[in-house]
């Protein structure tokens, strides 16, 4: 009895400690909280905040003045509201995939909605910024040929499957990789089962192995 | 005269409301070739938002840095491309050419957002080299930060600019180091969001503190239920070889003998002179001689002695009790009540009942690394009198072995 007292002491200490040691070691692997803006980030967001449209002087006259105007009063109608960002895309302008862009864009520009990134060429691209809502993907594999009415036609179809949708304000915590809280406890509890399963039965046949050795058998 | 020095006048203030107009516009607009070419009259460095990786001004100034000092111009090109050269093969190196044509000979290295670069020189001795430069890169890019480190356009244009800048002359470490140690020198990664990282803490923490506890619920548990080592008949499940001599038994023996001892004085007089008082003068005589030796065996053997005087000093009052014998198998199995047939013998020696059901493993001391010896195959008193066991004068024994032995 008194064994057993011990050893369940002895494992609660240690479970405190191993977890404590854990949350240090996952901490120093947070990505540093970032709060830089690139100057494409910069200039897309002073282009929005006259618009729900922001096109890229590089790429003017892709879209046609009308297919901006409609698409531009889409995303103003839109609930939760869009912001499109007209540009190529670049992964040579300081940022990485183009959703930290879009983040960037919407932290500048504090308004809650969806950030479109659409590129000539490229898939369409998308990311919530302030709002923790339904899944919503506006990706779509780029056309063989672009086409600025194709593109203006895919956009107002995204935009009005978007509007509508559930959404509270306030940026979504859940993790997609782990499948929200729910998928992050069960990862952790099953994980830890497997593993301490596997490691206290070793453990346990090593003791046992160990105790025969010293027995001399 | 005054003509000359009106017109180069008048350039010279067209040209500075040209650099100003820049600096004030922001970002570089240029959406075509020509565009392109009156631009990098007044400037020979010119790098769009879209390859300025986060600030096109500082790369342009990083450019003009890394370029300054050459004596052929350098001009530099990271932009879009220009719509008209979009069926065309090799942008860079069609740019490159007509620039040249307008700007004249120099050395120009254009990058165009998702095509390759080209450097080209015009107008100047063959040293003009730039292997080392793309040497030097390839080798910050092997030790860059990441999974897969990719140098930036920015930090290519650079290092080139550089080696323009200094023709024959050997691209300095130093320079390369500090290139590739800022924030724009290679292409950032694909971040994982914030919310992942902190749920992979929790899962983290998580599946320690449940991993540690399971672990320890089964070993705890498995150690818990082995101890007995028994099965439901009480005989060993499975009997070692040996048993030791217990840690500090020395310490034990001294105990017991003290106690022996204090019952010894509290005797009256008279008794000490009655044959158990004798006996248990001379056990606590023998234990004090072996007590101290620091074999394990003598200390067992001091216990014994201290067990013997202690039954000695009953006898006085209580002549009708036996003399301690203790089991021959191990004497701390306490006393012999059963006899038992030992194994390869043809005396019948007494034990304690648990052996007399089950003979148990001797009393053992270690003989070389892995070995264990019983102790009645030692060369000591304590093997010829199995510690009081098969004889009834352990003490005289004793007494007479270390008297002899001194
Ligand atoms: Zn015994």
């Amino acid at each position: 009895m008194k064994r057993l007292i011990i050893g369940l002491i002895v494992t609660l200490v240690c479970a405190g400690i191993g977890g404590a040691a854990a949350w240090w070691v996952a901490s120093s692997g947070l990505p540093a909280e970032v709060d830089t803006t690139t100057e494409r980030a910069r200039l897309a967001a002073d282009g929005l905040s006259e618009s729900h449209v922001y096109v890229d002087p590089s790429v003017e006259g892709m879209f046609s003045d009308e297919q901006i105007a409609r698409i531009d009063e889409a995303a103003n109608t839109s609930d939760p509201e869009v912001f499109v960002v007209v540009w190529p895309e670049s992964r040579q302008a300081g940022y990485g995939p183009s959703s930290d862009v879009l983040r960037q864009i919407g932290r500048l520009l504090d308004r809650p909605g969806v950030y479109v990134q659409v590129s000539p060429g490229d898939a369409l691209d998308s990311v919530d910024v302030g709002i923790d809502g339904e899944y919503f993907s506006i990706y779509e594999s780029p056309a063989e040929e672009w086409s600025s009415s194709r593109e203006t036609t895919l956009l107002l179809d995204k935009i009005a499957e978007n509007d509508g949708r559930e959404y509270e304000l306030g940026e979504d915590t859940g993790s997609d990789y782990w499948g929200g809280t729910a998928g992050t406890i069960g990862a952790g509890a099953l994980i830890g089962s497997f593993g301490g399963g596997l490691v206290g039965t070793i453990a346990l046949v090593g003791w046992f192995i160990m105790r025969r050795r010293r027995a001399g058998v | 005269m005054g003509a000359v020095v009106l017109a180069v006048g008048g350039l010279t203030v067209g040209a500075t409301a040209a650099a100003a107009e820049a600096a004030d516009d922001g970002p570089v607009r240029v959406a075509t070739v020509d565009e392109m070419i009156d631009r990098l009259r007044d400037d020979p460095i010119l790098v769009q938002p879209s390859m300025g990786m986060g600030d096109s001004a500082l790369a342009h100034d990083v450019l003009t840095e890394a370029a300054s000092g050459a004596e052929l111009p350098v001009y530099v090109v990271l932009a879009q491309m220009p719509e008209e050269l979009a069926d065309g093969e090799r942008p860079g190196e069609q740019v490159a050419v007509l620039l040249r044509d307008e700007l004249g000979d120099g050395v120009y290295h254009v990058e165009f957002l998702g095509e390759s670069s080209y450097t080209g020189v015009w107008g100047a001795p063959d040293e003009y080299d730039f292997r080392d430069a793309y040497i030097a890169l390839r080798n910050a890019e092997e030790n860059g930060p990441g999974e897969y480190p990719r140098a930036s356009a920015l930090f290519e244009a650079a290092v080139v600019a550089h080696a323009a800048a200094s023709p024959g002359q050997e691209l300095p470490q130093s320079v390369v180091d500090d290139y590739a140690s800022r924030p724009w020198a290679f292409i950032p990664e694909s971040t994982t969001s914030m919310a992942d990282a902190k749920a992979t803490r929790w899962v983290a923490t998580l599946a320690t503190v449940i991993g540690v506890l399971i672990a320890g619920i089964i070993v705890t548990l498995g150690v818990v239920r082995a101890k007995p080592l028994k099965t439901k008949a009480g005989v060993p499940a499975r009997r070692s070889a040996h048993e030791t001599v217990p840690e500090q038994m020395a310490d034990r023996a001294r105990k017991r003998l003290a106690s022996a001892r204090r019952r010894f004085e509290a005797l009256p007089g008279t008794e000490l002179t009655a044959d158990p008082g004798e006996k248990a003068a001379r056990a606590i005589d023998a234990a004090e001689r072996v007590l101290d030796t620091g074999d394990e065996l003598d200390a067992v053997g001091a216990y014994v002695l201290a067990l013997i005087a202690d039954r000695e000093v009953d006898r006085v009052k209580r002549p009708e009790r036996p003399a301690f014998r203790p089991c021959f198998i191990n004497p701390l199995h306490g006393e012999s009540h059963d006899t038992v047939r030992v194994g390869g013998s043809s005396i019948d020696a007494p034990v304690c009942s648990t052996c007399g059901r089950q003979q148990g493993a001797f009393l053992s001391v270690r003989k070389g690394i892995r070995g264990w010896a019983p102790y009645v195959e030692t060369d000591t008193v304590w093997a010829w009198t199995g510690y009081g066991a098969l004889v009834g004068d352990l003490a005289d024994q004793v007494l007479a072995d270390r008297g002899v032995r001194r």
